[in-house]
């Protein structure tokens, strides 16, 4: 429901939101702005930058990018070695066991299909956010 | 075609009649007569008849094998595009299901309503051009030709699509040189060509780029028309290529792409339709060319 809750963290979250599809962008950014910071992207482009620049605390990624694939994001975000582990949570249309498979192979956290109710990604965001009102990472 | 499915294990139980349908004279005769084997007349038209059985056979496998190969063809085709229409679909239910359950705040409401309805309206495109695409392939589209002044025209695509090159940072114009010029054409059909190739540009023109759309009468009464655009262009290799059924130039990722493939095919067929051609304009990359001549039955 639409109230302001009291939020377990020190700060509201950094969700980075990477989706093709402007219709879940704009559905993401209005539904959860109020509880998360959002940034969100069509693409990879620039992710890495966007890492460094907006550091997330846990970044949404829709596993079927057109051009470099959500699995092959998350791989690179691990490779690149950040001081602290960005937990990722898979968006896909794909209901197929090796999608899901495949995507934990990379390092993902957590998957969900679409169509997917926001209270059950909210729900999913905040359990992987957990560590973030546990132990806040210092700022700066 | 599902029954090339059971056609095939069919034709394998005939064949297999036949083997013992070869057999089967010298057997009788054997029995019969005590005697191995029938006169030599006999024992040639009667193998003539069953491998003349059997080669029809052969041939029908043949046929059978092909049509078992169009089968799966179509199959893929299937999953693909059930994909593509269920992706916006999908992403549609997130944003109505978030309205619904109050989770999108009042001020978002109509935003986010509104882009639903985008998604809607992005299937029932892909929908209405599968349908017209199978129209225009077996020569039964419906023509309504008639005269059109060529500015309008261009005009009214770059209208539609105006929303999403400013979303995308892209400029897009017609230009503005041209003259009053007319063509005798479908209306419809010309704009869905039209607004195709201006989709496919702006899909492809990075953020500060340019897509401009040209249309003129040449002087023996051709009318021409291109969308030119300043994106990374289409590698010469698959120039041609490009305005075959189902094409792409594929990346490594071949799970989901923002477009059917059918786009372009769609505008081939369509231009075709006209007694007009359509291709990409030789050029050096970066930057895209695509042209289309529609002729005219008097210069207008």
């Amino acid at each position: 429901m639409n109230t302001v809750q009291e939020t377990p963290w020190p700060r509201r979250p950094r969700v980075l939101v990477v989706d093709d599809d402007s219709v879940i962008r704009r559905t993401l950014e209005a539904a959860l702005s109020e509880r998360y910071e959002i940034r969100c992207a069509p693409s990879g482009e620039g992710l890495l930058a966007l890492l460094e620049g907006f550091d997330p605390d846990l970044v949404v990624l829709d596993q079927n990018l057109p051009g470099e694939s959500g699995t092959s994001l998350c791989r690179r975000i691990r490779a690149a070695g950040r001081r602290r582990r960005v937990p990722v949570l898979f968006l896909t249309a794909n209901r197929e066991a090796e999608g899901f498979l495949q995507a934990f192979d990379e390092g993902a956290d957590a998957y969900l299909t679409k169509p997917f109710e926001m209270e059950e990604l909210r729900d999913r965001m905040d359990f992987l956010l957990v560590p973030l009102a546990a132990h806040p990472p210092a700022e700066g | 075609m599902p029954a090339a499915r059971n056609f095939v294990p069919r034709l394998a139980s005939i064949e297999r009649l036949s083997y013992v349908l070869l057999a089967l004279p010298f057997l009788t005769d054997y029995i019969e007569r005590g005697r191995w084997p029938r006169g030599p007349r006999e024992w040639v038209s009667e193998t003539a008849a069953v491998l003349m059985i059997l080669l029809f056979i052969w041939t029908l496998r043949g046929a059978g094998r092909e049509l078992e190969r169009l089968e799966a063809a179509r199959k893929d085709l299937m999953q693909a595009l059930v994909h593509d229409m269920k992706s916006p679909m999908a992403a549609v239910q997130v944003a109505l299901s978030a309205v619904l359950s109050k989770s999108v705040p009042e001020r978002h409401r109509d935003e986010v309503l509104g882009t639903a309805l985008d998604g809607c309206r992005r299937t029932v495109d892909l929908i209405e051009s599968l349908l017209d695409l199978e129209q225009l392939e077996v020569g039964r589209m419906p023509m309504h030709k008639r005269s059109l002044p060529i500015p309008p025209l261009l005009e009214a695509v770059v209208r539609e699509s105006a929303p999403l090159a400013a979303r995308a940072g892209v400029r897009l114009e017609t230009d503005p040189r041209m003259g009053p010029a007319f063509i005798e054409a479908d209306e419809e059909l010309l704009h869905r060509v039209l607004h195709n190739l201006v989709q496919n540009s702006l899909k492809y023109t990075p953020a500060d780029g340019v897509v401009t759309l040209r249309g003129r009468v040449a002087q023996d009464g051709t009318a021409l028309f291109e969308v030119a655009d300043t994106g990374p262009g289409i590698p010469a290799p698959y120039r041609g290529k490009v305005f075959e059924r189902y094409f792409r130039v594929e990346g490594k990722d071949q799970s989901r792409h923002r477009g059917t493939g059918l786009g372009l095919y769609f505008c081939r067929l369509a231009v075709e339709a006209h007694g007009g051609r359509i291709q990409v304009a030789d050029g050096p990359e970066p930057g895209c060319r695509i042209e289309f001549s529609i002729p005219q039955r008097e210069g207008t």
